[in-house]
């Protein structure tokens, strides 16, 4: 067995269940984190005040 | 039936229909206090929501029975020149009988609730519960009343010099939400921004409401809420129910619009919050001339309206760095005080686009001048005494847990994960 950590956008984890259901491989824990990465992070405003 | 019985069993009909409507109206201006306790709770943070629904509950409560007590005699019975002195808890009425002075205190309570509700907001995330108790006391059973005296004490037994001199706030542009916006500056600036609200360096930073679904349900139910507060306030079942419904809805839209492009133009998107404090700036601006204006006058009033609410929020948090949570100040004493004097331009008889030259805004001035000494100069005086005796603000610790589990022992979203960093 293998142990595989990793990081994705909250976005493509049904992508990735998908995929590795295919690989018939269909046990993970899922958890959240915040955080930003090469992107880093975005911009949010509030009453015309940068957050 | 003979003409006479005929004319006295249409009276009587039409007596009845004035006490529906105003009874109606007077339920949909209570639920009004639904809008401000959503507003509010959705504009600041989960940590603080239990607090802001207690305050909104029991400056309703406490109001009440305050303007029941004593209010109600102030602003309505037979005035000495200053403030009305009789019909204190309606002494006299016939309590098992149907007299209108019932339906008329029911109505004239559910404004004084309205004023009294609007400061929580400002005030909000950082004020001493019992302190709140103590203002909620004052504002309905002596600010408001005395000051609503001057202007509609004629509607009850009493009469005061401002409406004496012709002063139009049909239905509380000013009477209701000047004064509690300028009672919310003062609360304001008595007890200081919330922890973390400026910089080291003074410039504000943002403090994110934590629910803007519950501040777009609040906002559409003030904005239902006006139905009754603008068209009610004929206290007549007939036609002009219809043309004043009309006026108010024409200045909510524009508010919306107005507010919505003037954020995008100045911070870049069309900011979600700005836009609802937009249509109540023109639910507000449009109060006191809803019924003398036309729709072409209602859409100019809400537009303006809701331009300067923006403005207005910008200013005063960035400018005179004043923390007002949710916009109270600006959507309630500013934009109230803008639509006060819009009479005096709009108001098809006497305003000054319609031919009637300057002696109506002239008179609209003198009203919201007072209204601006009257409830702020009272509000600094009151809130310095409340600070210097109860004290106005909890404490450091519990501002920073919340003041759910400081002052109420509870949490608005128990068993709810919460994440924050504020």
């Amino acid at each position: 067995m293998k142990l595989v950590i990793a990081y994705i956008q909250p976005e493509k984890l049904n992508d990735v269940k998908q995929a590795l259901y295919e690989k018939d491989i269909k046990r993970m824990s899922v958890t959240n984190a915040l955080g930003c990465g090469q992107q880093m992070g975005y911009q949010e405003t509030y009453r015309g005040v940068d957050i | 039936m003979d003409a006479q019985t005929t004319t006295e069993a249409l009276a009587q009909l039409q007596a009845n229909i004035d006490i529906v409507w105003t009874c109606l109206a007077a339920f949909l201006v209570f639920f009004m206090q639904a809008g401000f306790a959503m507003v509010e709770s959705g504009f600041t943070r989960a940590k603080n929501t239990v607090n802001i629904l207690m305050k909104n509950l029991m400056d309703f409560s406490i109001g009440s029975i305050a303007f029941f007590l004593v209010g109600f005699g102030l602003m309505f019975g037979a005035t000495n020149g200053l403030f009305g002195t009789t019909d204190f808890a309606l002494s006299g009425v016939d309590w098992a009988g149907a007299d209108w002075d019932f339906t008329f205190l029911l109505f004239q309570t559910v404004f004084a609730g309205t004023a009294a509700t609007i400061v929580s907001g400002a005030m909000a995330e950082r004020t001493r519960f019992k302190s709140y108790i103590v203002y909620s006391v004052f504002i309905c059973a002596f600010i408001y009343p005395v000051f609503g005296s001057w202007a509609w004490g004629g509607l009850g037994s009493g009469g005061g010099w401002l409406e004496g001199m012709g002063f139009v706030d049909f239905a509380g542009s000013t009477v209701v939400h000047s004064v509690g916006g300028w009672l919310a500056l003062a609360g304001a600036i008595v007890l200081g921004a919330r922890i973390g609200k400026y910089g080291p360096d003074g410039k504000a930073r943002a403090i994110p409401g934590h629910n803007m679904a519950l501040a777009a349900l609040g906002v559409f139910i003030l904005w239902f809420g006006w139905f009754g507060f603008n068209p009610g306030s004929t206290t007549i079942g007939d036609g002009e129910i219809g043309r004043i419904a009309l006026t108010t809805n024409l200045a909510a839209a524009m508010g919306a619009i107005a507010a919505m492009t003037a954020s995008w133009l100045i911070s870049k998107k069309p900011d979600g919050s700005m836009a609802l404090n937009g249509a109540l700036a023109g639910l507000v601006g449009i109060t006191a001339g809803c019924y003398s204006v036309s729709g072409y006058g209602a859409m100019a009033i809400g537009a303006v309206a809701g331009v300067l609410v923006v403005l207005s929020v910008l200013f005063i948090d960035r400018v005179l760095r004043i923390d007002d949570p949710v916009g109270a100040v600006s959507v309630h004493g500013v934009c109230g005080a803008w639509g006060t004097l819009a009479v005096g331009l709009f108001a098809i008889d006497g305003g000054l686009f319609y031919g009637g030259g300057l002696h109506q805004l002239g008179v609209q001035v003198v009203g919201v001048l007072t209204a601006f000494g009257w409830a702020f100069g009272l509000g600094l005086v009151m809130f310095y005494l409340v600070k210097k005796t109860v004290g106005l603000r909890v404490t450091r610790k519990q501002e920073l847990r919340g003041l759910d589990v400081g002052e109420h022992g509870m949490e608005a979203y128990s068993g709810f994960q919460i994440f924050t960093t504020s």
